[in-house]
Order: C-alpha cells, then sequence, then structure tokens
C-alpha cells in the first residue's frame, strides 16, 4: 500500500516536472492545471484495481506530454504572448 | 481529459496553423528551431533538459537561503502567509497533503537549480528542515554554533585557574 503511494507521488512529481519544460505559456499552464487537478479529484480513491489504472493512464500521459514538449520546442512559434515577451525582455536586458 | 487534448493538437491541421500565418508574410522557407544547449543566445528562451549549473560566483550565506524558501514557500497559494513560520508543520498546522509537498518541492527544486531526490523530501516537515536541508547542501554553517575542544578547555583551564587562586 505505501509502495503505490510512493509510486503516485513519484508520478505526480515526473508529470509536474515535465509540464514545466513547455516552452508555451498556454500549454505550461494548462497542463500543469490538469495534472494537479486530475490527481486531487482521485486523492481519495481505495479501490486498488481503479488506482491502477489511473496510474497506468498518468504514464501514458507522461509519455504523451514528454513527446510534446519536444514537438514543441523543435517548433517555437515566432509570435509568442503578451506575457512571455515581457519575461524575454526582462532576461534580454 | 488529458489524452484527447493531446490528440486534438497532435491533428496536424492545428499546429501547422500558427506556422502558415508566419509563412505569408516571409519567403517560405521554414526552419525549425532547434534548441542549441551550447548557444549563447538562446539563454533567454526555455530550454529543455536545461543542465543545472551553480554559478560559482553566488555566496549561499543563511538569510539569503531562508528569506529564498519563506518566498517560494509563500508565493504558494495554499499556504497561508500569516501562518507561515518557521517550524509550523506543514501536515498539521498548515494542513497540506502529500500532493502539495511534491508541489513544493518541484517549486524549491526550480527555485535553487538543483535536484532533491525523494528520499529527502519525505523528511520535510518544517520550513526549518527545508533551510537545514539546502544549508547542508550547499555547506552553509555560520548559523551553526562551533564545537570546539578548545573552548571547553579554556573554560575548564580558568576555572581551574579561579580555583587556585581562591586556596
Amino acid at each position: 500500500m505505501n509502495s503505490t503511494r510512493q509510486s503516485v507521488l513519484n508520478l505526480y512529481r515526473e508529470l509536474l516536472r515535465e509540464c514545466h519544460k513547455f516552452s508555451l505559456y498556454n500549454y505550461r499552464e494548462y497542463f500543469l492545471r490538469r495534472v494537479r487537478e486530475e490527481f486531487r479529484q482521485n486523492r481519495q480513491m481505495q479501490d486498488s484495481a481503479k488506482i491502477s489504472e489511473l496510474v497506468k493512464r498518468g504514464q501514458a500521459n507522461l509519455a504523451i506530454i514528454r513527446r510534446q514538449v519536444l514537438i514543441g520546442n523543435l517548433y517555437t512559434p515566432e509570435q509568442r504572448s503578451i506575457i512571455e515577451n515581457q519575461q524575454r525582455l526582462s532576461t534580454a536586458s | 481529459m488529458l489524452s484527447s487534448t493531446f490528440r486534438f493538437l497532435t491533428r496536424t491541421s492545428t499546429f501547422i496553423r500558427p506556422m502558415m500565418t508566419t509563412l505569408a508574410r516571409r519567403s517560405l522557407s521554414f526552419k525549425p528551431t532547434l534548441v542549441n544547449l551550447n548557444d549563447k543566445h538562446r539563454q533567454s528562451a526555455m530550454i529543455i533538459n536545461h543542465i543545472p549549473v551553480r554559478q560559482s560566483h553566488v555566496h549561499y550565506t543563511y538569510p539569503m537561503i531562508e528569506s529564498r524558501v519563506m518566498l517560494v514557500l509563500r508565493l504558494f497559494d495554499k499556504i497561508d502567509g500569516n501562518a507561515l513560520q518557521l517550524d509550523s508543520k506543514f501536515v498539521q498546522d498548515l494542513g497540506l497533503d502529500s500532493l502539495d509537498i511534491v508541489e513544493i518541492t518541484a517549486a524549491l527544486e526550480d527555485e535553487f537549480w538543483t535536484e532533491i531526490p525523494d528520499v529527502d523530501s519525505d523528511h520535510f516537515l518544517t520550513p526549518r528542515h527545508i533551510i537545514q536541508y539546502l544549508c547542508d547542501k550547499y555547506d552553509v554553517y555560520e548559523h551553526v554554533e562551533p564545537i570546539s575542544a578548545g573552548k571547553e578547555y579554556m573554560e575548564e583551564a580558568k576555572a581551574a585557574d579561579e580555583r587556585a587562586h581562591h586556596h
């Protein structure tokens, strides 16, 4: 029981780390919010079959997020949102 | 759901649409911008798999670490800034749970450009533990009372001296 809790926390940490790597503000905020909400909604789950199914879904989504981070960083668009422009200006100056 | 959104994103039409507007403005030579880790000019862009580098000119001191950790904790919206003390326990006093502690650890990793493994973040019960852990990691010990055999010896020698002079 403790090991599943640990594996769920590890999965959460991995998902958060990968979501931070998105270069586009919109994607980053959206996936962070979704990951947090999903984990918080299913916090009270006790059924171990459902837990393992959710963990499997989480791992599949982790693989998807990793691929999308790479693709998104390969093809960064010219136009960035205004929030990101301000950040880049402050680091460039 | 997460997966359906991804499927929506990966449908090629939605990805190419923002590209098409820029292509219309310029010539049709579209170069994918591969991120170069060693290129200094790209440092302002978000770099994937950025190798964390500890700047050698930054001098880590105890007040600096303490203020940064408290700032990161205050920025977390589930923590009440007024109730946050150095010794307030996360789970009992501030009402956080293990998911929140994982989030806090991830935020601290971003702030201090270092990795904090799970075995260490299990022991984070109060902010003081976090600050102590980071001080150990960065070899900051100016707030610790030094243990030296010389001091006790000097005190004993002084006490013996006092006794000798009184007699």
